[in-house]
C-alpha cells in the first residue's frame, strides 16, 4: 500500500529517474535490401520522473507501448531520441561496459517468473548470478546474502537447492524478485508482475512489494493493464495510449478526477466486484487501439472518443498541468476550469 | 425434504420449478495417471445449467475448471486424463458414455465452445466467412451461398463492421477481440442450447473485455442460451453470472446466487478471494492475501483440502472432508464452519 508521506516529500534531489521526450520507433523493414518502410511509434515523446521510495504506475492496453518504455529506461532497447538520467548520471548514451556498471541501480521483473528464470539452475544460483556478476564470489558471504534475500521475499533458505519446476508461480515471482533486490538497485522495473498470478497469490505479491519498498527505499516503475492492482500500489500514474502518456497525477487525483476522456473509459470499463452495482448500461468504449505505424492524425484517441471535436482531428495536444502535479493531455481541457463532458 | 448432509440435485442446484435442465452433470470425476502420481483434478463435481442462466464456475489454477469443461466436451487428453466416473446428461443422453463420433455430433451443434485464445478455435488458411459457413453446410445441411449469406448475418450480429467485406478476411486481419467477435459468430451459427465459455475474455484489453461481456450477455439473454462460464475472475463473474459455482482443489466447495456469494459468503476460501481481490476504488484498505499456496492435486491433504489455508480450521477439519449442505435457499456450502464465514 503507498504510503503518501513518502510520495508527498518534493524534494526534487530525491529523483531516482527522470525520463525527458524519450521516443523509441521501430523501423519496418522490407525486401532482400531490407530498406525502411515505414516506422512503428511505439513510444513518442514521453517524458516522466519517479521520486525515491515512489512507485508511479504505468498503466494502457497492450500496444499502449508501456512495456517498450520500460525496457527503454533499462536501456535493453536503444532509444531514438530523448534522455534518460539516472539518479545524476544521462544514461542515454552510455556504452554497453559503461551501462553494465549501472545496471545494479535499476532492475526488472518480469511477468512470466518461468522464463525469466533459467530451469537448469538451482533457484540459488540464478539469485545469486547478478551478485557474481557484479564481483562478489566470496563462497560464504554468497550463502550468508542469498539467505537474507530469500528470507526477505518470503521463502525458507532451503528453497535455495530447488529448481523452478518444483514451485508455484507465486513462488517463482518471489524468487523473480529476490533476484531483482539482489544488487541494492535504486529502482525495479515491474513489467505485470502480477497478471500471470491467481487472485490470492495477487495479494500476497502485492503486499511484499509494498513491504519492501518501505523497508528498502526501492522506487518501482510498475507497468499494469489493470487499473485495480495499479491504483493499490502506485502513488502517482501515466496513463498511456499508442505511445503516448495521456494523463498523469496522483492516485487519488486520477481515479476521483480523471481528465482525459481515456481514463475515465479505462476506469468506466475495469470490472466491478459486486454484482449489486452491475450496470445495466454501462457506457462501453468502443473500438480498439489503433496501429502504432499509422497513428491517427491529430489526437491519438480521437477515433475512440466520445467526445471528439474537429480539432482532435487536426492538432496534436500536449501534455499540460490542470491541477498541481497532474497533467493531461487534451484539447478539451481548459486549465481555468474543471472539464465536464 | 430433509437434505442437509445429502441434499437432492434440485436442491444442490436450486431447481425452483420444472424447468429441466439443459445440461446436468453429476459426480464427475477426473484423474490423471502422470507416470507414478496420481493427480486427482476434479472430485464429484456437479452442476446443473438451464436454458437462459448463466453459471460461472470460479476456481483459480488448479482448481479442476478446466478439466471439469473438457470432461464434458470430451476434449480431455486421454491418456494421461481419464473419467473416472460421473454422467453429464445432455438432452436425455449421457455425454461420457455415448460414442465419440455421436458426442461430436451432438456437441458440435448444440453445445458450442468458446475458448480464451480465439486462435486456437480458428483456422488460420481459411477466411473467417468460410469458416462461419462451414458451421451452416455441416450441421444444418445449408447450401453455400445461403451459409455464406448467414455468416454475414451472424458477423453483423457480434458487432463486427463492414462484415460484408471482413467475411472475406483471414483470422490475422483480426485484432484479438474481433477475433473472438468471429468465435462468438461460429458458436452461435447452428443456435446452441448451451455454450461453454472457458476464460473468453483473459487474453483481451480491459475495454475490449467489457465490450465481449456486453455483447455475450446480451446475445444469451436474446437467445436464451444456457452459458458455462469458466474464469478466475471475480469480475468477470460479478458482471455477467446469475449463479457461481466456487472449485477448489477439484471439488465444489460452494455454490450459489452471484448475490449471496459475493455479499455472504459461506466457504471461507470464497471469502479469502474476496479479501485479496484487488478492486478499484479501495485503494486504502489493507489487502488479506489468502496464506501458503493451492495443494498438488497428487497430495490432496486428508479432511478438507483448504484446511492448511483455512483461518478456521479445526480438528475436525483435517480428517473429516467436508460434504456440500445447504445453507440457504441456493446456497450450499463444503464447510464445517460454514456460519462462522463473515
Amino acid at each position: 500500500m503507498p504510503h503518501a508521506s513518502v510520495a508527498d516529500s518534493d524534494a526534487e534531489d530525491d529523483l531516482v529517474v527522470e525520463v525527458t521526450d524519450l521516443r523509441v520507433h521501430f523501423p519496418i523493414r522490407r525486401g532482400v535490401l531490407g530498406r525502411t518502410v515505414g516506422q512503428v511509434y511505439a513510444v513518442d515523446g514521453v517524458s516522466f520522473h519517479i521520486r525515491k521510495a515512489e512507485t508511479l504506475g504505468l498503466v494502457g492496453e497492450s500496444g499502449s507501448g508501456k512495456s517498450t518504455l520500460g525496457r527503454a529506461v533499462l536501456r535493453l532497447i536503444s532509444t531514438t531520441s530523448g534522455k534518460i538520467l539516472l539518479g545524476n548520471t544521462d544514461i542515454t548514451h552510455l556504452s554497453d561496459e559503461e551501462m553494465r556498471f549501472r545496471r545494479k541501480d535499476i532492475q526488472i521483473v518480469f511477468q512470466d517468473p518461468y522464463s525469466a528464470l533459467n530451469p537448469r539452475l538451482t533457484l540459488g544460483a540464478s539469485v545469486a548470478e547478478p551478485l557474481v556478476v557484479q564481483g562478489l564470489t566470496d563462497r560464504k558471504m554468497l550463502e550468508q546474502e542469498l539467505g537474507l534475500l530469500f528470507n526477505r521475499v518470503g521463502l525458507p533458505a532451503e528453497a535455495r537447492r530447488g529448481f523452478p519446476h518444483q514451485y508455484s508461480g507465486g513462488q517463482r515471482q518471489r524468487i523473480g524478485i529476490a533476484r531483482a533486490l539482489a544488487l541494492k538497485p535504486s529502482l525495479i522495473v515491474c513489467d505485470e508482475p502480477v497478471s500471470s498470478l491467481d487472485v490470492s497469490i495477487q495479494a500476497q505479491i502485492i503486499n511484499l512489494l509494498g513491504a519492501l519498498q518501505d523497508e528498502l527505499g526501492i522506487s518501482f516503475l510498475f507497468i499494469a493493464h489493470d487499473l485495480a492492482v495499479v491504483e493499490h500500489i502506485s502513488h502517482r500514474i501515466a496513463v498511456m495510449y499508442l505511445g503516448k502518456i495521456v494523463e498523469c497525477g496522483r492516485t487519488a487525483d486520477i481515479f476521483k478526477n480523471p481528465r482525459h476522456p481515456y481514463t475515465r473509459a479505462l476506469i468506466e470499463a475495469a470490472p466491478v466486484t459486486d454484482p449489486a452495482a452491475r450496470r445495466r448500461k454501462r457506457k462501453v468504449l468502443a473500438g480498439e487501439v489503433p496501429s502504432p505505424i499509422n497513428p491517427p492524425s491529430g489526437c491519438n484517441f480521437h477515433t475512440r472518443c466520445p467526445l471528439a471535436m474537429d480539432r482532435c482531428r487536426r492538432e496534436k495536444p500536449v501534455l499540460r498541468e490542470v491541477a498541481p502535479e497532474h497533467t493531461a493531455a487534451c484539447h478539451l481541457i481548459d486549465p481555468a476550469e474543471n472539464f465536464a463532458p | 425434504m430433509n437434505g442437509a448432509i445429502n441434499p437432492s440435485f434440485d436442491e444442490v442446484h436450486g431447481a425452483a420449478g420444472s424447468d429441466r435442465p439443459l445440461l446436468d452433470v453429476s459426480n464427475l470425476h477426473v484423474h490423471f495417471r502422470l507416470g507414478s502420481r496420481l493427480v486427482r483434478a476434479a472430485n464429484g463435481v456437479s452442476f446443473q445449467v438451464r436454458s437462459g442462466e448463466t453459471l460461472a464456475i470460479l476456481g483459480e489454477s488448479g482448481s479442476g475448471k478446466t478439466v471439469t469443461m473438457e470432461a464434458i466436451l470430451g476434449v480431455l487428453e486421454s491418456p494421461p486424463g481419464h473419467v473416472t466416473n460421473g454422467r453429464a446428461i445432455f438432452a436425455g443422453q449421457d455425454l461420457l458414455s455415448m460414442p465419440a463420433s455421436e458426442r461430436r455430433r451432438l456437441c458440435g451443434r448444440r453445445i458450442a465452445m468458446v475458448f480464451q485464445d480465439p486462435m486456437s478455435s480458428l483456422n488460420p488458411v481459411y477466411t473467417v466467412g468460410w469458416q462461419i459457413a462451414e458451421m451452416f453446410r455441416i450441421h444444418l445441411g445449408a447450401t453455400r451461398s445461403a451459409a455464406r449469406r448467414e455468416a454475414i448475418r451472424l458477423l453483423k450480429r457480434v458487432g463486427i463492421p463492414d462484415a460484408s467485406e471482413r467475411v472475406n478476411n483471414y483470422p490475422h486481419q483480426f485484432s484479438g477481440g474481433m477475433r473472438q467477435r468471429v468465435v462468438l459468430a461460429m458458436a452461435l451459427a447452428a443456435r446452441p442450447e448451451v455454450i461453454i465459455a472457458d476464460e473468453p475474455t483473459t487474453a483481451l484489453d480491459v475495454t475490449v473485455e467489457a465490450q465481449i461481456l456486453q455483447l455475450l450477455k446480451e446475445l444469451q439473454a436474446v437467445e436464451g442460451i444456457g452459458l458455462l462460464l469458466i474464469t478466475h475472475s471475480m469480475g468477470v463473474v460479478a458482471e455477467i453470472a446469475d449463479r457461481v459455482m466456487v472449485m477448489y482443489a477439484g471439488r465444489v466447495v460452494e455454490t450459489g446466487t452471484v448475490n449471496d456469494i459475493f455479499a455472504r459468503p459461506k466457504h471461507f476460501y470464497t471469502r479469502g478471494l474476496l479479501n485479496s481481490d484487488v478492486q478499484i476504488g479501495r485503494a486504502g484498505q489493507q489487502l488479506t492475501p489468502i496464506p501458503g499456496q493451492p495443494p498438488d492435486l497428487a497430495r490432496i491433504p486428508a479432511g478438507c483440502a483448504f484446511h492448511m489455508r483455512c483461518p478456521a480450521a479445526s480438528e475436525r477439519c483435517r480428517s473429516e472432508t467436508p460434504q456440500l449442505r445447504t445453507i440457504r435457499t441456493r446456497h450450499l456450502s463444503a464447510c464445517h464452519h460454514a456460519d462462522q464465514v463473515v
